[in-house]
């Protein structure tokens, strides 16, 4: 158990309290601006995220998974209002961080942090690894000099780093342990929430593996609720506790893991699971894949009625005119598609 | 290739293109003399994972109306399942295993090549309570091996497997590996 304060909360993983949502996001929108000329006129904008609601439970971990560019990035930044909003409202903990800035929001930074995925860029190269995991404490405590190494050490057995490695460089270590170093850091400040933003896609297979299990054991001891962006399905399908599935800046569906992986109830969520290569040569032959035609189309210029009707194996007339609305499928399902009963 | 409107496209700019485009650019230059031998270096790798097949689709079709041989480099064990006929496995600058795709997936006798099959999350069937982990880093490779490279991180790694380095021998048709270890009776080879 980690002896870092005391916000320990006794639920273990996957026990939900349905009554207490960690975060709530209502109708989450962020465009970026698209300017051009001489004048720098706006001339567009990239619907980057276009109107989220959900909400994510106390202990869980969401899935949030899509192809590049959807916007699944953006949805984790937002969340921590590390853009300015265009619409929408986010619900931390009870506290509307939505319209705070400054010092209020200062304040709140503890409660959530980020797991980056290029361990790389995250990590400052000139610091050592002790000051890199104890900047936040720094930053948002008043602990002595000796409390502050007492506290990095025990981050440094969290996370299976040897203390011996404080004084080191990030240079000095390999993928696996760097991203060690950037989830003790985001451990520093007891958070409640961590997002995850592909935290293993730039690990080696044999290395995403520790880091997953290392990620899971935390959420145990420390009640953590994490959203878990990735496009790796098979991960997604290991790790989370719901899914939502993500296309050009819309959820397309949102499940409990079990069903979603078993009925897939929207065409995009049936076709990026069928994309899934799997390590089975039997069924590598057998398997019926649903090859979808052509690229996602630019978020600036989405298309006419469902976002997905261009590449849609099953798309009728009414996908191309109008926009699905968000529905209720009952025990916890969502999806936006004319075509499901 | 597969691209559309492919006369009009030939004057745009590589940036114009999407990322599953650009790499059936890439095989029209590679394809563009005819090879005997084509070498690719994880090329779905970048690639999203609704583009992916698109690509495997098409190399699978030149490979058969073009008739060579390919040789796919990838870290991806799903994809090696879909397109290859043969697979050598690596680890720290050697091969380690060598079969047919079959056999390989189906009976590894190399303690690497088993644990890569099982540190994957299954994308179906019975879900893993916890993942199996290789422990351990990657070997540092910039001395000539004196022993397994994998003995440090090897669950059945014993004594001849840190003084003696392994070569690869025969284990069945086709299929020959590198290791001390023999994974049907569980204990030390007899060589």
């Amino acid at each position: 158990m980690l002896p870092v304060g005391g916000t320990q909360i006794p639920e273990g993983r996957g026990i939900l309290d349905d009554n207490a949502p960690l975060v709530k996001v209502e109708n989450l929108k962020m465009y970026f601006p698209i300017y051009r000329g001489i004048l720098s006129r706006r001339v567009g904008e990239v619907k980057a995220v276009d109107g989220l609601s959900f909400d994510i439970m106390e202990g869980e971990t969401l899935g949030l998974v899509g192809e590049s560019g959807c916007g699944k990035s953006t949805v984790g930044r937002a969340l921590l209002h590390l853009y300015d909003l265009t619409n929408g409202a986010i619900e931390v903990n009870g506290h509307d961080i939505s319209t705070l800035e400054g010092e209020e929001l200062r304040e709140l930074r503890p409660e959530m942090q980020m797991i980056f995925q290029d361990t790389q860029a995250s990590l400052n190269p000139r610091m050592t690894v002790g000051s890199i995991i104890a900047e936040p404490l720094d930053e948002h405590t008043k602990l002595s000099k000796t409390d502050k190494r007492a506290k990095v050490g025990e981050l440094m057995d969290a996370v299976g780093l040897a203390r011996h490695f404080a004084d080191r460089y990030p240079h000095e270590f390999s993928g696996g342990q760097r991203q060690r170093i950037g989830i003790a850091r985001a451990l520093a400040l007891n958070p409640k929430f961590i997002v995850c933003d592909e935290p293993i896609a730039a690990l080696d297979v044999s290395i995403q593996a520790q880091v997953v299990n290392l990620l899971e054991d935390l959420q145990e001891q420390l009640g953590l609720t994490y959203l878990f962006i990735s496009h790796d399905l098979s991960m997604i399908r290991h790790l989370a506790t719901r899914v939502a599935v993500m296309y050009l800046g819309k959820i397309v569906e949102l499940s409990p893991r079990d069903a979603l992986y078993e009925a897939p109830l929207h065409p995009y969520t049936e076709a990026l699971l069928s994309a899934v290569p799997r390590p089975d040569t039997a069924q590598a032959a057998t398997r019926n894949r649903i090859i979808l035609k052509g690229d996602v189309p630019s978020p600036s210029n989405p298309p006419k009625g469902c976002n997905f009707c261009t590449r849609c194996p099953k798309v009728q007339d009414i996908c191309r005119s109008l926009e699905p609305v968000w529905r209720d499928f009952g025990d916890g399902r969502f999806a936006a598609c004319h075509l499901i009963d | 290739m597969g691209i559309p409107d492919a006369i009009n496209r030939l004057r745009d700019y590589p940036h114009q293109f999407s990322g599953g485009m650009r790499q059936r650019v890439m095989i029209a230059i590679a394809l563009s003399c005819d090879p005997k031998v084509l070498i690719v270096d994880e090329p779905t790798t970048a690639l999203d994972v609704t583009i992916q097949p698109q690509i495997l689709e098409l190399v699978r079709e030149l490979r058969q109306k073009m008739g060579m041989a390919i040789i796919w480099i990838t870290h991806d064990l799903g994809v090696i399942a879909g397109i290859a006929d043969r697979v050598a496995v690596m680890y720290a600058a050697q091969i380690v295993e060598h079969a047919e795709v079959k056999e390989l997936f189906r009976n590894p006798p190399h303690p690497y090549t088993r644990a890569l099959l099982e540190t994957l999350p299954k994308a179906e069937g019975q879900r893993d309570k916890r993942l199996r982990s290789i422990e351990g880093q990657p070997p540092n490779m910039t001395t000539a091996p004196t022993s397994c490279e994998f003995a440090p991180r090897c669950s059945h790694a014993f004594d001849r497997c840190r003084s003696e380095n392994p070569q690869r021998i025969s284990v069945g048709e086709g299929h020959d590996v590198a290791c001390w270890w023999d994974a049907n009776t569980g204990g030390p080879r007899n060589t």
